[in-house]
């Protein structure tokens, strides 16, 4: 499937709520996910590898020159006259904006952790990391069960951990469109058809909803992908994906399946791509230099590194 | 294959981070089980990520000859850490409330409960009431500040007249109850209470409240509008104002702001809270209006500050002179901790602790700080201890037999542990001496034959026991061979019990045995099912049994019987019996022998327990898991205890007995007496299946000692490993804190001679160092030690020629003895006669031939020269109180106007003689010596003093084993490896190496150095090279094992 032309190829920095535009950086973008990754190297020069599970990417952003005056905006937050951090960036190219074990529906730790049930009670369902192939969608190594061994709850939900602790949910830039998606199937032996949607949440800066979009109420009986396209309101500060089915369609101990969830910038759905997360951010440094002309710099490079939830 | 295998057994693991889990004492129990960031119980987030954890076995060999110099048997770990990341708070605001209106009488008590719609962990809950007497002394019923039920006072405020407010506020826990008071008048009472919360925006982790500011007013012009005094916020937060009415005459009050009223009550006496919204730090007061008419008011607003947490780099947060830190006032020795690997198997995550123990300090360095943490094994076994005094010759004693004293005094296990209930224990770990008991338990082995039931004592044999080992029993067809314990004086027992690794929390229950309000109590053993002469014609009918315990209280000694209870496994039908009534009732036998009661005869350990409730008539009986139950005492009223004295001292004191023993005709183990309600009313989980406590790993040596007999207190971690060296055993404190003591048979079993992991340099290993150090090589080694004997015959242990002043009344003076004693004559009954100091005669001192030598003896004299009378004892007389291994305590009575004087005129007649069963020691050596070895390399001697070797037996075992051990240098290797949390010291390690060294074979793991960094997780591992094994059974259950040269 085609990516949609990027309406707004420039990038964003802020707090949640009080994002700045910042042209495209024309001098590339540089934000490898590292890793920590250890080479242990036996007596006879073999190799084995261990690493960390999960990483932070650090952006290396490059602007070939700015007016004084657009430096400025980058000065403030590296200054401190902004206040102190951490901060969101934006990052257009991001192509799945959920959490590593969000986004690969628990392949990453092999565990649930960054999903939740909206209350935890038990008729809220359990959640399970899934290895059997029944619930994979394609080759990721695990999916996200949603089992419900006793009687559901009328309106089930369940939705995932916020990137930062001090945040109600995805930042998101007023006027933008985002597509939350995933693909979702019943388990087929116990229950065959369950009706599920898919909702986007709007927040305001309090954490309190203010509109949402759906992908509707849709039952299902097989892999189907549920989508819930919506450009973010005046006023929205964060974005909630959440999922909530109708209990009266789930019989006690059926399933669902949910795999290959994605949470995106673009006013429609593309293929599915793992995720980092669109987390906290502070800036590690800003280069610039002042060429001829005092009323421009150039050579402008920000790092950023992503911080911990 | 374990997910582990699955994870480990791979060229590319993936690790996630450590987890790190501190229980600070200074945290109460239910807060550190919260989840809050700032309770520091689970301080992943600390972590660098890094650590280094070091656990090392101890080979139990001489300082110069240690195989592995730098290896250490405890435990340590060092941790860096970080700091703290910051949090603030999002979600701000307030529960529901509650309201309360009432009287509470004089002396009465009454509780304000919390607010119905729930408080959560951190929320802030503030309580204010008014009450309509200003004499009223209102006081909250904890008053421990430490206590989580505590609360804070804030505030107290009089309006000037009739009235008197009260403000309380604390965090809210789970385990909070509702805010209690008494008083002291009767009083009306108005209550309001709310509770404020504050959380981050994902609602993961609180926020603390911390009440600042608080200011009072009390009005002294009556008006319907009203201003607070002024409230001082130093940063955002709350301002909360309390209002009470003195009744209400004012009406309803109306809080005007800024903010809202939370809550308010209008009955009895009018008292309403209002607070602010969050508002930034400043100076502020809040207004209210009385409506229906002008009253006097008592107010008081508290500024509840919000406590929001900067970041605090590690050397701000550890800083112990930063009052801004949590943790300033935290000990940095006491926490207990542990540390735990975590790896991602195909089927999840899974975790390994590798570290348990007890941190030793958190250091800063620069911006860093470090956490160092040692076994807390170690530091609960070195403790200073008094041995008892064990007499092999009587009950048998053995270096097992000490070990696991030692072992019990830190909480270590090598079978099931005593519970709080328990007043006596006896595992019978090479000796019938209890591990747990009144000090006054006397132990021994009896022997019956069919020659007219001759008596003696012998001392009982070891065998293998279910846990650890067992002693030996048996009644057969020409003799019985019988193990008592005879309890004694349990009223005069410790009243210090040992640490219950299953009951950490509990306190001990020191319950009398056998008095009115106390008749319940427990058994459990563990019996070896070995055939049995049933009623052996030499035996007689009282002594036919397999098992008995006896519990008797008598008026006196051979006097009614006031109760009593009688345990016995008869030896025609293998069952169990109990008998309980008095003398004054009558008495009934029950027999047990439903099927699954009777103890089989092949040979196999089986549990039996017995519990009882003589006043409440009922018994229960467990034979390996199968129970059988009688009340039939309660009905036929055979359980009357009205008779039974009120206290056991008292009775005691009164001429009173108690009879308190247990025989065993077949072999047993692991004995446990218990007393109290908590006796009966628990079921039987504690001993069967699976019994409490078993925390240690230990096999025993079978190694005999003459006598425990130590004239001064030891250290207890430095007697375990004189122990280990004088039994060639290795030992360690393990990843889960607990301790390991390891005789070479233990490395004879299979697990141990298996290999548990392959290191290759080719696959998961680095280079190899190979250490071979002449220095440490041995060809003559003499075992320097100490021949010890205990008389068989009572003998003089204390001859006192000193004279020794007893002034008028009761004295009791301490004696050293001459001669250290295994025993003193009359020990089997103490406080009888044979305690009781005989007065010598002038005509005995005249001539010494008479007096007599089976008794101790006494001459008091009226002059200190000996010139004067000797009195009898009706005007002075002498008795032992209680003895150690190297003293005799003894209580003087002088009934006489003067002080009198021990002493007399005689010929070298000894003015005071006590007679015990010395110890008597002689240094002894014996060297070894491997004549090959001599030959390439001469003498290399080794001269070693094992403290703990009693015959010269063991010290020839000892030194023949040590030279053959020794004679040549021995091989270590040093190799780096792919981590396994699992890997441990004793490991048996298959060494492949294709780089030349071609040291491949079966290496055993000294010491383990697990090193963490980042996505680093290897290990360190010292390794000794294992020769080919030979192992053979010599009993069931235990393998020997010897290795090759």
């Amino acid at each position: 499937m085609p990516r949609a032309e990027r309406i707004q190829p420039d990038v964003y920095i802020g707090r949640p709520g009080a994002l700045v535009k910042v042209p495209w950086p024309r001098g590339d973008m540089s934000k490898p996910l590292d890793k920590l990754v250890y080479e242990f190297v036996t007596a006879s020069g073999q190799r084995q590898v261990s690493q960390l599970v999960g990483g932070t990417r650090l952006y290396t952003v490059n602007w070939n020159a700015f007016h004084t005056d657009t430096f400025s905006i980058l000065e403030r937050f590296w200054s401190g006259s902004a206040g102190a951090g951490p901060w969101v960036f934006v990052d257009p190219s991001m192509k799945n904006m959920l959490l590593p074990n969000q986004a690969a529906a628990t392949s990453v730790f092999y565990d649930t952790r960054q999903w939740a049930t909206q209350t935890g009670a038990a008729n809220e369902g359990e959640l399970i990391s899934n290895a059997a192939a029944v619930g994979l969608h394609t080759y990721n190594a695990r999916s996200l069960r949603w089992l419900f061994s006793s009687a559901a709850a009328t309106t089930p939900g369940l939705g995932l951990t916020t990137p930062y602790r001090n945040w109600y949910g995805f930042p998101v830039v007023p006027g933008m469109s985002y597509a939350w998606s995933a693909w979702c199937r019943p388990d087929g032996t116990v229950d065959s058809n369950i009706t599920l949607r898919v909702v986007l949440q709007w927040l305001n800066a309090s954490g309190v909803w203010q509109s949402e979009v759906s992908s509707g109420d849709t039952a299902l009986t097989g892999w189907q992908r549920l989508s819930a396209v919506g450009v973010a309101p005046v006023g929205a500060v964060y974005a909630k994906p959440m999922f909530f089915a109708t209990g009266s369609t789930i019989t006690t101990g059926g399933s669902l399946y949910i795999d290959e969830p994605m949470l995106e910038q673009d006013t429609v759905v593309n293929d599915w791509a793992p995720g980092s997360g669109l987390r906290p951010v502070e800036i590690m440094s800003l280069d610039e230099t002042v060429p001829f002309d005092a009323r421009f710099r150039k050579g402008i490079s920000m790092t950023l590194r992503e911080l911990a939830p | 294959m374990t997910d582990l295998d699955d994870a480990l057994n791979t060229s590319s693991v993936r690790w996630t981070p450590p987890y790190l889990t501190v229980f600070w004492k200074e945290l109460p129990s239910a807060l550190s089980s919260s989840g809050n960031p700032d309770a520091l119980v689970f301080m992943d987030d600390q972590m660098t990520g890094a650590y280094e954890v070091t656990h090392s076995l101890d080979d139990g060999l001489p300082d110069p000859v240690t195989l592995t110099t730098s290896n250490d048997a405890s435990g340590k770990a060092v941790i860096p850490l970080i700091g703290r990341q910051g949090m603030e708070a999002k979600e701000i605001g307030w529960r529901g409330t509650r309201t309360l209106s009432g009287s509470v009488a004089a002396n009465g008590q009454a509780s304000i409960p919390f607010p119905a719609s729930g408080v959560y962990w951190g929320d802030y809950v503030i309580v204010a009431l008014t009450v309509n007497s200003q004499a009223a002394a209102i006081t909250p019923l904890e008053t421990n500040p430490d206590s989580m039920q505590y609360w804070t006072p804030l505030a107290t405020v009089q309006d000037g007249s009739t009235h008197k407010t009260l403000i309380y506020g604390r965090s809210y826990w789970q385990g909070l109850n509702a805010f209690a008071f008494g008083t002291n008048v009767g009083v009306n009472v108005s209550a309001v209470v709310v509770a404020a919360y504050a959380r981050s925006a994902n609602w993961s982790s609180w926020v603390e409240f911390v009440p600042q500011h608080v200011a009072t007013k009390a009005e002294t012009v009556s008006s319907t509008s009203h201003t607070s005094p002024v409230s001082k916020l130093r940063r955002r937060g709350y301002v909360v104002s309390v209002w009470a009415e003195q009744g209400t005459t004012g009406g309803a009050m109306t809080y005007t702001g800024p903010g809202s009223e939370l809550v308010e009550v209008t009955t009895t006496a009018g008292i309403m809270i209002g607070a602010t919204g969050v508002i930034d730090a400043g100076d502020y007061t809040v207004t209210a209006t009385t409506t229906s008419a002008t009253d006097i008011l008592a107010m008081a607003t508290i500024a509840l500050e919000i406590a929001d947490r900067p970041t605090m780099d590690a050397r701000e947060f550890f800083s112990p002179f930063n009052r801004q830190s949590p943790v300033v006032d935290f000990d940095r020795d006491t926490a207990y901790m542990y540390l735990t690997n975590n790896v991602i198997s195909p089927n999840g995550p899974v975790s390994t602790t590798i570290f348990s123990g007890q941190m030793e300090d958190i250091g800063i360095k620069g911006r860093e700080a470090e956490m160092k943490a040692l076994s807390l094994t170690r530091l609960d076994l070195d403790k200073s201890l008094v041995l008892p005094v064990v007499r092999g010759d009587r009950e048998n004693a053995s270096v097992d037999w000490l070990v696991t004293w030692v072992m019990a005094r830190g909480g270590m296990y090598a079978g099931p542990a005593p519970g709080v209930w328990t007043r006596a224990w006896i595992p019978a770990y090479g000796s019938v001496h209890a591990h747990f008991a009144s000090e006054y338990a006397y132990s021994s082995a009896v022997f019956y034959n069919a020659s007219g039931g001759a008596f003696s004592l012998r001392p009982p044999k070891v065998v293998p026991g279910p846990f650890m080992t067992a002693m030996y029993a048996q009644q057969t067809a020409t003799s019985i061979e019988e193990c008592r314990i005879n309890l004694l004086r349990l009223d005069l027992a410790t009243t210090e019990g040992l640490p219950v690794p299953w009951q950490p929390e509990v306190k001990w229950n020191f319950a009398p045995h056998f008095v009115r309000t106390q008749t319940a109590g427990r058994v459990a053993f563990w019996i070896r099912g070995d055939p049995a002469q049933s009623a052996p014609s030499y035996a007689a009918v009282g002594d036919d049994l397999l098992m008995q315990y006896n519990l008797y209280c008598n008026q006196y000694s051979g006097g009614p019987f006031l109760g009593y209870v009688i345990i016995q496994i008869r030896s025609s039908d293998r069952c169990v019996t109990v008998r309980m009534g008095a003398d004054h009732t009558g008495s009934t036998t029950v027999a047990f022998t439903s099927p699954g009661m009777a103890i089989p005869t092949n040979g196999s350990w089986n549990f039996v327990g017995i519990k009882w409730d003589y006043t409440a008539g009922a018994v229960e009986v467990n034979v390996n898991g199968t129970t059988a139950t009688s009340n039939l005492y309660a009905t036929n009223g055979d359980n009357d205890p009205s008779l039974l004295p009120l206290t056991e001292t008292g009775h005691y004191d009164a001429n009173g007995t108690y009879t308190n023993y247990f025989r065993f005709h077949l072999p047993f183990s692991d004995l446990v007496l218990e007393a109290g309600s908590g006796a009966y009313s628990r079921n039987w989980s504690d001993h069967y299946p699976v019994p409490m406590g078993n925390n240690a790993v230990m096999r025993p040596t079978y190694q005999e000692l003459a006598a425990v007999a130590e004239e001064a207190p030891v250290q207890g971690w430095d007697l375990l490993v004189q122990l280990a060296q004088s039994s060639l055993s290795m030992y360690r404190t393990n990843e889960g804190d607990t301790y390991e003591f390891l005789p070479p048979s233990y490395f004879g079993e299979t697990p141990q001679l298996t290999s548990s992991m392959i290191a290759d340099t080719e696959v998961n290993t680095g280079e190899l160092d190979v250490v071979q150090d002449p220095s440490k090589t041995r060809n003559v080694v003499t075992v320097n030690f100490s021949e010890t004997r205990v008389a068989s015959n009572a003998a003089p242990v204390l001859d006192l020629s000193t004279a020794v002043e007893i002034p008028i009344g009761t004295t009791t003076l301490v004696f050293a003895l001459e001669q250290i004693a295994a025993e003193i004559h009359g020990q089997s009954v103490p406080f009888g006669a044979l305690w009781q100091l005989t007065n010598l005669t002038a005509a005995q001192v005249a001539a010494p031939t008479t007096i007599p030598t089976n008794a101790h003896y006494i001459s008091f004299n009226a002059a200190q020269d000996g010139s004067g009378v000797l009195l009898t004892t009706l005007n002075c007389r002498a008795r032992i109180v209680s003895v150690t291994a190297s003293t005799v305590t003894i209580s003087f009575f002088n009934n006489t106007a003067q002080s009198v004087w021990i002493a007399n005129n005689g010929d070298q007649v000894p003015f005071m003689r006590i007679l015990g069963y010395g110890v008597s020691t002689a240094d002894g050596y014996v060297t070894s010596r491997d004549q090959g070895s001599i030959t390439k390399r001469k003498e290399r001697p080794l001269d070693v003093a094992l403290s703990w070797v009693q015959t010269r037996e063991v010290a020839e075992y000892i030194s023949q084993t040590l030279v053959t051990q020794l004679a040549r240098p021995r091989p270590e290797v040093v190799v780096e490896t792919m981590g396994d949390p699992r890997r441990k010291p004793g490991d048996l390690v298959t060494l492949k190496d294709g780089q030349g060294t071609r040291a491949d074979g079966t290496w055993r793991v000294m010491a383990v150095v697990h090193t963490s960094d980042g996505a680093r997780y290897t290990q360190k591992l010292d390794l000794v090279q294992v020769p080919p094994i030979m192992t053979w059974d010599n009993e069931p259950g235990w393998d020997e094992a010897i290795w090759g040269p």
